[in-house]
């Protein structure tokens, strides 16, 4: 049964996603976080337990959850990274031509 | 000092942004670039048809006209009506060209391109997204199938065209000889295939020059996504 934990190998675009919504709202519950990430609620619990684990994040006495430095530096090398290299890319112009 | 730190908070948030635009940015060229392999890919789903209906024209092109020299039929027409007649079977390959080419042009230009731009418009998350899902290998053998499949068509095309020429000209040569000099064959035959294939080479010189670099673009830009997609693959995030 898949419980929608991430285990070892989370889904990098719904960890991006997560952390996306909370850099621009800064704090956010779950229920308003679940619907801005488009994500069940479940599956978003899941997430938000495997990203407060490596401090991604933290999640108050409220249930509200806010996005740490660990968080945001995480998501800015991964930002970081893909530019790194898909900066490096040269896509010709091309036009095929019948 | 607090006006310092919120001063620099702001400048490390634009340049984030600047940062994630890029990729995006980045991402959609990419996705633009896999939009006209896709078209580049469609010359290798309509190319053996495009073939058969060059063929097809072709054949019946040169059956007409081996008929005619089979049976002698220029004994019966008289000149002007033979060589309007072998003029007015120019049409056949003609015909077939066009139509092949129309056929080619309708498949690569249904190809459906921009689908991404709905799911981009939703910036980084989506790139990466994009990226992750991307399956390299079925656009390596795209790129690689549509390369050869786009040179097989210049080619075929080139062929097609010098066919027309070399029967026109010959034609034309004959036409002329035969009202100038009162002789059917003034020069050999393959002179006239030479001839047609420095008029082909001239007219579509420029053509197949683009086509061969365009090529080159291709195979370099295997080269580069062979990278990427490799330097990806292996990355632990």
């Amino acid at each position: 049964m898949n419980s929608g934990k991430p285990s070892s190998k989370p889904d990098l675009y719904v960890i991006a996603r997560i952390i996306n919504v909370l850099k621009e709202k800064r704090r956010m519950n779950r229920t308003a976080l679940a619907t801005s990430t488009g994500l069940a609620y479940d599956k978003l619990v899941n997430y938000l337990s495997w990203m407060s684990e490596r401090k991604f994040i933290e999640i108050d006495d409220d249930g509200n959850v806010k996005l740490t430095k660990a968080g945001t530096d995480a998501y800015n090398e991964l930002v970081q990274w893909i530019m790194k290299y898909v900066g490096q890319l040269r896509f010709p112009r091309l036009r095929p031509r019948t | 000092m607090h006006d310092q730190d919120d001063l620099s908070t702001v400048k490390a948030d634009m340049t984030e942004m600047i940062t994630e635009e890029s990729v995006v940015s980045k991402v959609q060229e990419l996705m633009e670039t896999l939009d006209n392999i896709k078209k580049y890919n469609a010359f290798a789903t309509s190319l053996k048809k495009f073939v058969i209906i060059i063929v097809g024209f072709m054949t019946v092109f040169t059956i007409i006209m081996g008929m005619i020299e089979f049976y002698d039929l220029r004994a019966s027409f008289d000149s002007p009506l033979f060589f309007s007649v072998s003029f007015l079977s120019l049409l056949i390959p003609i015909t077939g060209i066009v139509t092949g080419v129309l056929f080619v042009r309708r498949k690569v230009n249904s190809v459906r391109t921009g689908e991404w731009k709905e799911e981009l418009s939703h910036g980084f998350p989506s790139a990466l997204k994009m990226l992750l899902e991307l399956d390299w290998d079925v656009t390596f053998d795209e790129i690689s199938l549509g390369k050869i499949s786009y040179v097989l068509y210049g080619l075929m095309k080139a062929a097609a065209y010098w066919v027309v020429t070399f029967a026109a000209l010959r034609l034309l040569g004959t036409a002329v000889t035969l009202s100038v000099f009162q002789r059917v064959e003034f020069v050999d035959g393959f002179f006239w295939a030479a001839l047609a294939l420095l008029i082909v080479l001239f007219t579509l010189g420029n053509d197949l020059l683009k086509r061969y670099k365009e090529i080159l673009s291709l195979d370099l830009l295997l080269m580069e996504l062979r990278w990427f997609s490799f330097e990806f693959r292996k990355a632990e995030f």
